[in-house]
C-alpha cells in the first residue's frame, strides 16, 4: 500500500513535542505582548483568537517569548476559512512523515485522546512526538 | 497428596517489589517483564501515569504503580539503589500497559486453597502468605479506569498477534473528487473520473432520455451531457423530469463544470454544479449510509461531510445501451487523446508579465516583513520568514533589470536545491492551463550564459517569458559566495 507523506510542523510545548499538520497553517509569528489582548491575537490588522496551547497542556502559561501558529481551518468541506492564533513555546522543525510511519496511541480514559490521534517516534530521541487532531484544533475554534 | 489436592485449579502469580513491600500479580494478565525503557511524558493524564513507552514497535502507558496505589503505600519512598527498576507489560480490556514496579522475586503456584480473599481493599484480589509476609495480590479490574472500554478485544493479546492487527489499523488513504449538486455535496473516487473540465456551451440534444442534459464540445469531440443530479435521482428510482431549465438564454456566459468519464464502451460527462476540490478520506471515514448502495463520507467528529457516488452505479448493463444511441460516434481515436497540460503562474513585475511553472512554486505568500541584510548582495534584499525558516528574498525587479521592489508585500516561495527561495514580486495574477507542445523551450546553452528565461508560450494572444527558478537562485548564490 501506498503511503502519503504529509509535512507537519514539530512544535514543543513544555516537556511535549507535537506535530501539527502543515495543511492547516497559514503563517508562523513571533508574539509580543503588545499585539496580544484579551486573550486574541492582532494579525493583519484584526483580532484572531488566541489560544496558548502550553496553558491548556500543562496550566501554566509561557510567559517568555512564544511563536505563534496562525491556523486556517474549514469546520465543513464546503464550509469558510476560519482563522485561529495558537501560541506554542517554539517551533523547532517541519518534518515530512509518512502515515505508515506513525504509531496508534493508547485508548486511555482520559483527555488527552481528545487531543492526539497518533505519535511519531523520533528515531535519535526515541521521543514520542503527538500528533494533534484537526477535531481539537477545531474546538478551540468554539471555545 | 490427595486426589482431590491434585485436581485443586492453581494459577499462577508473579511476586514483586514495590516500595519496600511485597505484591504479586497473576501470571495470565503478564506479558512481558522489561528493564526501563524512555519514556515520553502525556500531558492531560494523571500524575500516575508517567508517560507513554516504546514496546515492540508499540506505543503503550506507562503506570507508576506505586503513586497509582497511594492510598497503601507511601510515594515519597524510594527503594534503595535505583529504585522502580522494572517494567511488567500486561494486558488490561485489550490495551497494553506498562507497571513501573521494584525488583522481580520469584513466580509461584498457588491454588485457591492458599488464597485468602477476605481482602477489603478494592486493588486486590486476594493475599496470601509468601516467606511469613503478608503479600497482596493485584486485581486487574483496578486497572480498568485507565483504558476507555469502547471497542476493546477481551483477553490476552500477544505481539505476534499486534503485529497483524496493525496492519489491518493502517489507514488506507483514497483520494475522492468534491462536487455540489442542488446545494449537496457529493465525492467520487478521483479515478472513476478521467478529466474535470469547464465548457461555455451546451447543445441539446432533443428527444433524448431525461437524464441527458445534451452534447458538448470537449477538445474537438462532441461528448454526451449527462445531468449528475438526474442520474443519481434515477439511481434511487425516483422519476426524472427533463433538464429543460439547465440550459438557458440567461446562462450564456455561464461556464459548466463538467465531469469527464472514460470506460472502455463508455465516453460522456457529467455535469454539476461545481468541483469544490480533493480530499484523501482514510477508509475508517466512509459508512454505510441511508442505502445499503449509498456511502457517506463523515468527518471525525462524526458529521457527514459528502455522499460517496460510485459513478459506475449510473450506467450499469442496461443503462449503457439505452444512453449509447443518443452517445456520438467518436469517429476516430485520435479525438480522445488526450494533449498534455502545464499550469503556469502569471504574475507581474513593474507592469510586465512573468510566468513560472506552477510546479516550480513551493507557496505564495504574502503580508510579510522582510528583515534586510546588512549589505546587499547581488539581487538579494533581505529574508523572510518562511514555516519557521528565514529565506532569502531575491528583488525580481533588480534581477530582470527593472527598478528594485521595494515594497513588494507578495512574495512567490519556489525551491532550488532542496532550498527555499521567495521571489519579490509586485503582485500575482493568476494561474492558467496550456497545451504542453505549445511551450517553446529555449535550447541548451553554455553554462557561463545566464539566462533566465527558460521558454517561451503564448497565451490568450500574449507571449510569455516562463522563467527559470534553477538560474535566479543559482545567479544569486554564486555572487553571495564571490562577496
Amino acid at each position: 500500500m501506498t503511503s502519503i507523506i504529509q509535512q507537519y510542523l514539530h512544535i514543543q510545548c513544555a516537556a511535549y513535542a507535537l506535530l501539527i499538520d502543515a495543511e492547516y497553517i497559514e503563517e508562523v509569528v513571533s508574539v509580543t505582548d503588545e499585539l496580544i489582548r484579551d486573550k486574541t491575537l492582532l494579525w493583519r490588522e484584526k483580532y484572531l483568537p488566541l489560544v496558548d496551547l502550553c496553558e491548556l497542556l500543562t496550566g501554566q502559561a509561557v510567559n517568555r517569548h512564544r511563536d505563534c501558529l496562525i491556523l486556517k481551518l474549514k469546520r465543513e468541506v464546503d464550509a469558510s476559512y476560519q482563522y485561529l492564533a495558537v501560541a506554542v513555546e517554539s517551533v523547532n522543525s517541519i518534518e515530512a512523515i509518512k502515515e505508515a510511519d506513525f504509531s496508534n496511541i493508547p485508548n486511555l480514559a482520559f483527555s488527552s485522546n481528545d487531543y492526539f490521534d497518533r505519535a511519531y517516534i523520533h528515531a535519535g530521541t526515541e521521543q514520542c512526538i503527538y500528533r494533534v487532531r484537526k477535531s481539537a484544533l477545531l474546538s478551540f475554534l468554539a471555545e | 497428596m490427595s486426589e482431590l489436592q491434585e485436581s485443586a485449579v492453581t494459577k499462577d502469580y508473579i511476586v514483586f517489589s514495590l516500595a519496600g513491600e511485597l505484591l504479586s500479580i497473576e501470571s495470565s494478565v503478564l506479558l512481558e517483564v522489561l528493564e526501563p525503557v524512555p519514556v515520553s511524558p502525556l500531558p492531560l493524564v494523571p500524575s500516575y501515569i508517567d508517560g507513554l513507552v516504546n514496546i515492540n514497535g508499540e506505543i503503550i502507558p506507562q503506570i507508576n504503580l506505586q503513586v497509582f496505589l497511594q492510598n497503601e503505600f507511601d510515594v515519597t519512598y524510594t527503594a534503595p539503589g535505583s529504585g522502580n527498576s522494572t517494567l511488567l507489560v500486561v494486558t488490561i480490556a485489550g490495551q497494553l500497559i506498562a507497571l513501573s514496579v521494584g525488583m522481580i522475586q520469584e513466580p509461584l503456584q498457588l491454588s485457591e486453597q492458599q488464597l485468602d480473599f477476605s481482602s477489603d481493599k478494592e486493588c486486590y484480589s486476594a493475599f496470601f502468605s509468601y516467606q511469613q509476609i503478608q503479600v497482596n495480590i493485584l486485581s486487574p479490574n483496578c486497572l480498568f479506569e485507565i483504558v476507555k472500554s469502547e471497542n476493546k478485544p477481551q483477553g490476552k493479546r500477544s505481539f505476534l498477534g499486534e503485529i497483524d492487527e496493525r496492519k489491518e489499523n493502517e489507514q488506507a488513504l483514497k483520494e475522492y473528487l468534491y462536487i455540489r449538486s442542488e446545494e449537496q455535496v457529493f465525492a467520487t473516487l478521483l479515478a472513476d473520473v478521467y478529466e474535470v473540465v469547464d465548457v461555455s456551451e451546451i447543445k441539446r440534444q432533443p428527444n433524448s432520455p431525461s437524464t441527458v442534459v445534451g452534447v458538448a464540445l470537449i477538445r474537438q469531440t462532441p461528448t454526451l451531457v449527462f445531468s449528475f443530479q438526474a442520474l443519481l435521482v434515477e439511481r434511487r428510482g425516483g422519476d426524472v423530469n427533463t433538464p429543460e431549465s439547465i440550459i438557458t438564454d440567461e446562462q450564456k456566459d455561464h461556464l459548466y463544470s463538467l465531469l469527464l468519464i472514460r470506460r472502455d464502451n463508455l465516453y460522456c460527462a457529467l455535469l454539476v454544479d461545481e468541483v469544490i476540490g480533493l480530499r484523501l478520506i482514510a477508509e475508517q471515514y466512509i459508512n454505510t449510509g441511508e442505502h445499503t448502495w449509498q456511502q457517506v463520507i463523515t468527518g471525525s467528529e462524526g458529521v457527514v461531510t459528502a455522499q460517496a457516488i460510485v459513478i459506475e452505479d449510473f450506467f450499469s448493463g442496461d443503462l449503457c445501451e439505452k444512453y449509447r444511441a443518443f452517445m456520438p460516434s467518436l469517429s476516430s481515436d485520435y479525438q480522445l487523446q488526450k494533449v498534455p497540460q502545464q499550469e503556469l503562474l502569471q504574475f507581474y513585475i513593474k507592469g510586465d508579465k512573468y510566468t513560472l511553472l506552477l510546479s516550480d512554486v513551493v507557496r505564495i505568500i504574502n503580508n510579510k516583513d522582510i528583515h534586510p541584510l546588512l549589505e546587499r548582495q547581488a539581487f538579494l534584499t533581505g529574508a523572510i520568514e518562511f514555516d519557521g525558516l528565514a529565506i532569502p528574498v531575491v528583488d525580481m525587479g533588480l534581477q530582470l533589470g527593472y527598478e528594485s521592489i521595494l515594497d513588494s508585500r507578495e512574495y512567490i516561495v519556489v525551491s532550488h536545491n532542496n532550498e527555499n527561495w521567495a521571489l519579490a514580486i509586485d503582485g500575482v495574477d493568476e494561474i492558467v492551463s496550456v497545451d504542453q507542445p505549445s511551450i517553446d523551450v529555449l535550447g541548451a546553452t553554455e553554462k557561463s550564459v545566464q539566462r533566465s528565461v527558460k521558454a517561451y508560450v503564448c497565451v490568450k494572444d500574449m507571449l510569455l517569458s516562463i522563467l527559470d527558478v534553477d538560474v535566479i537562485c543559482s545567479t544569486n548564490i554564486i555572487n553571495l559566495d564571490a562577496g
